[in-house]
């Protein structure tokens, strides 16, 4: 029996180079990662990064140019699709069109030779789990989008594979049906307890769905962790950005003492910051900080820095600020537009010379 | 009225005098069969003048044992040759365009095709020499492998176009679902194939039962086709049992491609 938390895909060093061009094209630079069993693990990048060659690879599609992968504890990367205990949701879906949705379902079911009972009783299970059971015997191309999404999902669940793996499934679908299908897909995950491992480029969908993110980027993993350590503690310039909306800044390191750093900006700009990657006297960095987090405060307030107003923007929920600091430097800044005891909205104007105030533990230290 | 109609989209029937075009187009087309079928039921034994309605050129055609010896000959070879080309033409449809880019694919693509291109006659006159050079002699045997080298395109493109338009991530969801190649071949390719396997097979029925060059180049005595027994009575002169023949020949072509199209309909 399988337990929450042992070790359920362990890779190491894992590597693909496509041979068929001239040169080579490297797909995955080398992957190291562990997905625990009974965890929703996303695998989070823009297009290119290398996070579908990476699925590929576990489902059994492409075979490694170096590397392992191990399933509870046995190295699967040179068996074939059918030898592994893992199954894939199909980014297109790829629902057989000559079979009727019982027959898809079963599919994966009669492959493994079971029983004729069993089947039809898994398929009727399956079906009902997806709330379609009254389609059993329509083919594919009578469904709609949401329809096929959900018969893919109960076809690669029908075998019990050992983890699941998702290719961008939800990316075909309209924006209302796809917030809809993420919690349909959570509800899923939790109550059969299989391991998902997730593919997407959308970061919100990432955000809400994860117990945990790989962000990639170019071939190589940037960062793993919770969705709240990728969002707040980004660990270097690529997660920051890809990762909601961030200033980045170049700095200096002029003072440490008691964990706090001061960092000089520009000519007697000075940021203070948590020392959270050890950084002495002179070391040049990267900040990241998150626009959400910077207020404007009163100009008489200590530590407030003065800036101008360059640029507003209305985007409904938010209202959205560029100010200047010393030195040119630019910063952007959100702040909620709520309803504030009858006080105007949006009081200030382009142009206006204002203060804000940057607080120390919502800057982060970039590594790199 | 101006010279185009008034519309908002560019369409052809704007043109002034399209319908008349177009009908004399149909008329180009159809008007020296439509005749020809009208004339198999002449009374008369005139090609040209009606006298009155009859099937006696039928039962005349029908009656003629060369003719039916070499309609049963045409159709023995073409659904041999036929059935040959066609597995021929599955197995080199599978290996174009189911595997990783190779060097030679445009190549070899182009090899496969060349026959449709090639002269009949360069064809017929080759495989004549060909034959007796390596002294093969056995009758229907040697029609039969000269119209599966001329039928292998017809089979392969159809085949190979259904292939193509067909996205391979079905076989591996049929191999991620636990099938090996085999049962995914069998389960998933096969069966989404058929459609493109029953055109490839009806292409290269008719081509077979239609040649003529090659075939009057290659037969031997005693296994003379349809179109060459045709061309033999029509030099005596065309008679309305000619006409007759070749009517009973457009019906069952109809047919079949009829069949064909409802078949792939269905699916």
């Amino acid at each position: 029996m399988r337990v929450n938390g042992d070790s359920a895909i362990l890779i190491n060093g894992l590597r693909k180079v496509y041979e068929s061009t001239e040169n080579g094209v490297v797909a995955l630079k080398r992957a190291d990662l562990e997905v625990l069993c009974g965890e929703f693990f996303t695998l989070l990048g823009p297009s290119g990064c290398g996070k579908t060659t990476l699925l590929r690879l576990i489902a059994g599609f492409e075979y490694p140019t170096e590397g392992e992968i191990h399933l509870f504890g046995k190295n699967i990367a040179n068996l074939p699709p059918f030898k592994r205990p893992v199954n894939t949701v199909f980014q297109n879906y790829a629902l057989f069109p000559h079979l009727t949705v019982a027959e898809n379902v079963a599919f994966g079911l009669q492959g493994l030779k079971k029983a004729k009972s069993e089947v039809a009783e898994i398929v009727t299970e399956m079906l009902e789990m997806v709330h379609l059971g009254h389609l059993a015997d329509r083919h594919p191309d009578k469904l709609s989008g949401g329809q096929r999404q959900r018969i893919a999902l109960a076809r690669a669940l029908a075998p019990r594979p050992e983890v699941l793996l998702l290719d961008e499934p939800l990316s075909a679908l309209d924006l209302k049906l796809r917030q809809a299908m993420r919690e349909e897909l959570k509800r899923i995950q939790e109550q059969t307890g299989i391991t998902f491992i997730f593919v997407t480029h959308d970061q919100e969908e990432a955000l809400a769905m994860s117990d945990r993110i790989a962000v990639m980027s170019e071939g190589q993993i940037q960062q793993i962790g919770t969705p709240e350590e990728i969002y707040e503690s980004p660990s270097n310039q690529f997660v920051a950005n890809f990762i909601g909306e961030t200033n980045l800044v170049n700095i200096e390191v002029v003072g440490v003492n008691n964990g706090t750093v001061e960092c000089s900006v520009a000519e007697g700009l000075i940021l203070k910051c948590t020392n959270n990657h050890n950084v002495v006297s002179g070391d040049k960095r990267t900040l990241s900080i998150r626009p959400e987090n910077i207020r404007f405060v009163d100009p008489s307030t200590s530590g407030a820095l003065p800036c101008k107003l360059i640029e507003k923007t209305y985007i409904g929920t938010d209202i959205q600020y560029q100010v200047a600091l010393a030195d040119g430097v630019e910063l952007r800044l959100r702040e909620q537009n709520t309803w504030r005891d009858g006080k105007d909205r949006c009081s200030h104007a382009l142009g206006d010379e204002l203060a804000i105030d940057v607080p120390v533990g919502a800057t982060q230290i970039l590594a790199d | 009225m101006s010279f185009f109609k008034k519309s908002t989209r560019y369409e052809v029937e704007q043109f002034g005098g399209f319908g008349i075009f177009t009908l004399l187009f149909f008329i180009f087309l159809y008007a020296p069969i439509i005749i020809l079928i009208i004339f198999s039921f002449n009374e008369n034994s005139s090609a040209t003048i009606w006298t009155g309605f009859s099937l006696d050129w039928y039962r005349t055609a029908l009656e003629n044992d060369g003719l039916r010896s070499s309609a049963w000959n045409s159709v023995f070879i073409a659904t041999v040759a036929g059935g040959i080309s066609t597995i021929i033409g599955t197995f080199a449809a599978l290996s174009t365009s189911r595997r990783a880019k190779w060097k030679g694919k445009k190549a070899t693509f182009g090899s496969i095709m060349l026959p449709l291109l090639l002269p009949e006659i360069v064809t017929g006159v080759a495989l004549l020499a060909f034959f007796s050079a390596i002294g093969l002699s056995i009758g229907r045997g040697n029609l039969i492998i000269a119209h599966v080298l001329f039928c292998i395109p017809f089979s392969y493109l159809p085949i190979r176009a259904r292939l193509d338009g067909m996205d391979d991530s079905l076989e591996q969801a049929a191999m991620d679902l636990y099938s090996n190649e085999w049962r995914a071949f069998f389960k998933v390719t096969l069966p989404l194939l058929m459609p493109g396997i029953v055109s490839g097979a009806m292409l290269a029925f008719i081509v077979s039962m239609d040649n003529f060059i090659i075939s009057l180049l290659v037969a031997e005595a005693g296994s003379t086709t349809l179109p060459i027994f045709i061309f033999g009575m029509v030099r005596m002169g065309v008679t309305p049992d000619v006409n007759a023949v070749s009517t009973l020949i457009l019906i069952v072509s109809v047919a079949i491609f009829s069949l064909a199209h409802l078949i792939e309909r269905k699916r």
